[in-house]
Parts: structure tokens; C-alpha cells; sequence
């Protein structure tokens, strides 16, 4: 079941993948409008800025996505395979926390970074052209099979924190710590990207506390925001991730190695998901905190 | 194949389900290559390669056609 999870997630990434490509392609291909900075005349749409920022959107959030999916199938494996039992329950557990992240945030943020592709091809987009509605299209299903994000969000709120008291997820929450930490000894050039992950670990345990509380006291309240945590947790490990291959690419080229332009890339993408995705984290994470006492009031 | 698929889809055809040729062969293709057995055991015929290398082939073909590729996630 976590095999066929962690797959169903990476299905999101791997669609936008596809979609992003051909939307570097179209971008780079099709001229509409000037840079005023640069003259009077059309500039292929790749030059500009926003058709940049949703690339960039697309780029930071498929290589976070993929990387957590990797994570979680590590995990698996190790479950499996790890020498003690003990190291194999301890994975086990990881898997548990991972699983409904990996399937429930990927595949929600998925939603919305499959269509940029769409948006970058205009009308060509839009009237099938170039063929990335259907990724649109096949996108929509991942949120609703192989357990709904609500069953995602349940698993992980009602079920794995409600049964370990929390445990398995202060482990996860110890390993960004010491992502962290190496961040906070790393390159001035990638400090920042361990600022941002400190803030963002921080605000997640304050939450994560906040739930935990509330498993004990008042399970309802965990139903109306059961879905905002996920959400969280993925935003943040995802930052997590993304944090790694940072400290990763950045010891690479102080090593001398030779794929500066891979590398160079890699860390600019880490620096584009701690300035412009990570920050959502902080919406869940205000919703969480509101206990969602005004959603009972709504009536429909 | 993908947008073969997209236009075509699954045929329900005197109670049975018809896919379109190109992913009855690919799949075809693919099992005689061994790709399904890549992650079971050695012990019942796989190649025992870990659920993380299996990830990395299933990404490329959800990336290439997520349809066919749940072939291989259903089977």
C-alpha cells in the first residue's frame, strides 16, 4: 500500500515533468512582447519574468516532490532490509509518516504546477495543441485514487500521529534540524537556505505540538485541519529536500567538481523553493493554529 | 502513444476491456524485457533491485505515459 502511494505521488511529479518541458519549449519558442528595459522589440516569452517565475514554480516544485518520494521509497526499503529490527521498525515508522505526504502533498501541488504549463502555452495550451491538457487531465486523478488527499490527510493526523504519541514525526523533524545545522556551517552563498528551513522546522514543531495536544483533547478539531497540516508537512519537507541538495551540490563544486552548470542550477532551484514556495507553509501553518472554529459556522 | 491513448481510451466491447494496440505491445515489450520483476525477490524470479530503483524507472515511464504506466501499478 505505501509502495503503491509513494508511485501514485511520484505520478504527479513525473506530469509535470512532462508538462514543464514542453512548456520550456513553447516559452523558448514563442515571441510576444517587449522588455521595456531592452528595447521595442518581442522577445521570445521565456525572457519574462513571470513566464520565468512559473517555470520556476514548476522546476523547484517537481524536484522537491521527487526528491521526498525517493526519500520515502529509501525508507521502504530499509523497512525491509535495515540489519536490526529495530532500525527496520524505525524505518517502518518513517515510512508511515512519509507515505501520506509524499501521495497527499504531491499530488495536491501537482494541481496547480501542471497548469502553469497550460498557462505558459496560452490559447495553444488551452485548445490542445500542445498536448498539456492532458497532463492537466491526468493530474486531476492523483488527489482522488489510491486514497483521497482527506484519506491522506487522515492517515497521517488520526492515524500515524494518534498511534507512536508523535515519535516518528520529532524523528523527521530532527533530521531537517540536522539539515539545518550543516546549513548553518556551510558557504555563506547557501546560509540563507538554512535560515529559511530553521524558521520554517521551527514553525512546523510549534504546530506539530499544537496537534499532538489536541490528539489527546479533542479529536474533532484534527478532522478540520487535518488537511492544512499535510500540506505543511509537505511544504516543509519538501524545503527540507531541497536543503539537502543544496548543501550536496554546493560541497560538489568546493570539491572541484566538474558539472558547475548542473550544480550551479541545483542551487539556485534550492534558493527559488525557500523564497517562493516555502512560504506557503506559514498559511497552513495559521490555519492549523486557528483550530478552524469558523468552519463549523459555515452553512452551504 | 500517449495521446493515442488520451483520444482513444479503454473500449468496453461485449464485457471486455479493449486497449488501444501500441499499449497492448509496449507492455507486451516490457514484460519480455523484465521491467515488472525489477524490485521482487530473486527467490520468485525478480531481479531483488530496491523499491528506490524501481522508483527511478517507474519516474521515466509516468514521465513518458502515466496511463501505460499504470500497467505495471495495477498488475
Amino acid at each position: 500500500m505505501n509502495h503503491a502511494r509513494i508511485q501514485v505521488g511520484m505520478q504527479g511529479a513525473a506530469l509535470v515533468e512532462r508538462a514543464y518541458q514542453i512548456a520550456v519549449s513553447y516559452a523558448e519558442g514563442r515571441v510576444q512582447g517587449a522588455i521595456r528595459s531592452r528595447g521595442k522589440n518581442p522577445v521570445a516569452i521565456i525572457h519574462h519574468a513571470d513566464v520565468r517565475r512559473m517555470l520556476a514554480l514548476m522546476k523547484a516544485g517537481k524536484d522537491a516532490m521527487k526528491a521526498l518520494g525517493y526519500v520515502a521509497a529509501a525508507a521502504l526499503d530499509l523497512s525491509d532490509h535495515a540489519g536490526s529490527e529495530q532500525e527496520r521498525a524505525e524505518y517502518s515508522a518513517r515510512v508511515g509518516i512519509l507515505t501520506p505526504i509524499v501521495k497527499g502533498w504531491n499530488a495536491e501541488f501537482s494541481q496547480e504546477l501542471v497548469q502553469l504549463a497550460v498557462q505558459i502555452d496560452g490559447g495553444m495550451g488551452y485548445l490542445e495543441e500542445t498536448g498539456v491538457t492532458q497532463f492537466m487531465r491526468d493530474a486531476r486523478v492523483t488527489t482522488i485514487y489510491e486514497g483521497t488527499s482527506a484519506m491522506q490527510a487522515e492517515d497521517l493526523v488520526g492515524r500515524k500521529l494518534l498511534s507512536d504519541g508523535g515519535e516518528a514525526y520529532l524523528v523527521e523533524l530532527d533530521e531537517m534540524r540536522v539539515v539545518v545545522s550543516e546549513l548553518a556551517l556551510a558557504d555563506n552563498s547557501i546560509k540563507p537556505i538554512g535560515a529559511a528551513l530553521s524558521a520554517a522546522v521551527d514553525q512546523l514543531a510549534e504546530v506539530f505540538a499544537w496537534i499532538i495536544v489536541h490528539n489527546a483533547s479533542d479529536a474533532e478539531v484534527l478532522e478540520v485541519v487535518a488537511f492544512d497540516f499535510m500540506m505543511l508537512s509537505g511544504y516543509v519537507a519538501g524545503g527540507w529536500q531541497m536543503s539537502r541538495a543544496a548543501l550536496i551540490a554546493s560541497h560538489k563544486m568546493i570539491d572541484g567538481n566538474d558539472d558547475v552548470e548542473y550544480l550551479a542550477d541545483k542551487l539556485a532551484t534550492s534558493h527559488f523553493y525557500m523564497e517562493y514556495i516555502l512560504p506557503r507553509a506559514q498559511s497552513h501553518a495559521s490555519i492549523v493554529l486557528s483550530s478552524g472554529g469558523s468552519l463549523a459556522q459555515v452553512r452551504h | 502513444m500517449n495521446s493515442l491513448g488520451d483520444q482513444q481510451g479503454m473500449q468496453l466491447v461485449d464485457s471486455n476491456v479493449i486497449a488501444p494496440d501500441p499499449f497492448v505491445t509496449a507492455y507486451q515489450q516490457m514484460v519480455e524485457s523484465g521491467w515488472p520483476a525489477l524490485s521482487f525477490p530473486e527467490s520468485e524470479g525478480g531481479f531483488g533491485f530496491p523499491e528506490l530503483v524501481e522508483l527511478a524507472m517507474v519516474e521515466m515511464m509516468q514521465t513518458a505515459n502515466v496511463a501505460f504506466s499504470m500497467c505495471h501499478l495495477l498488475a
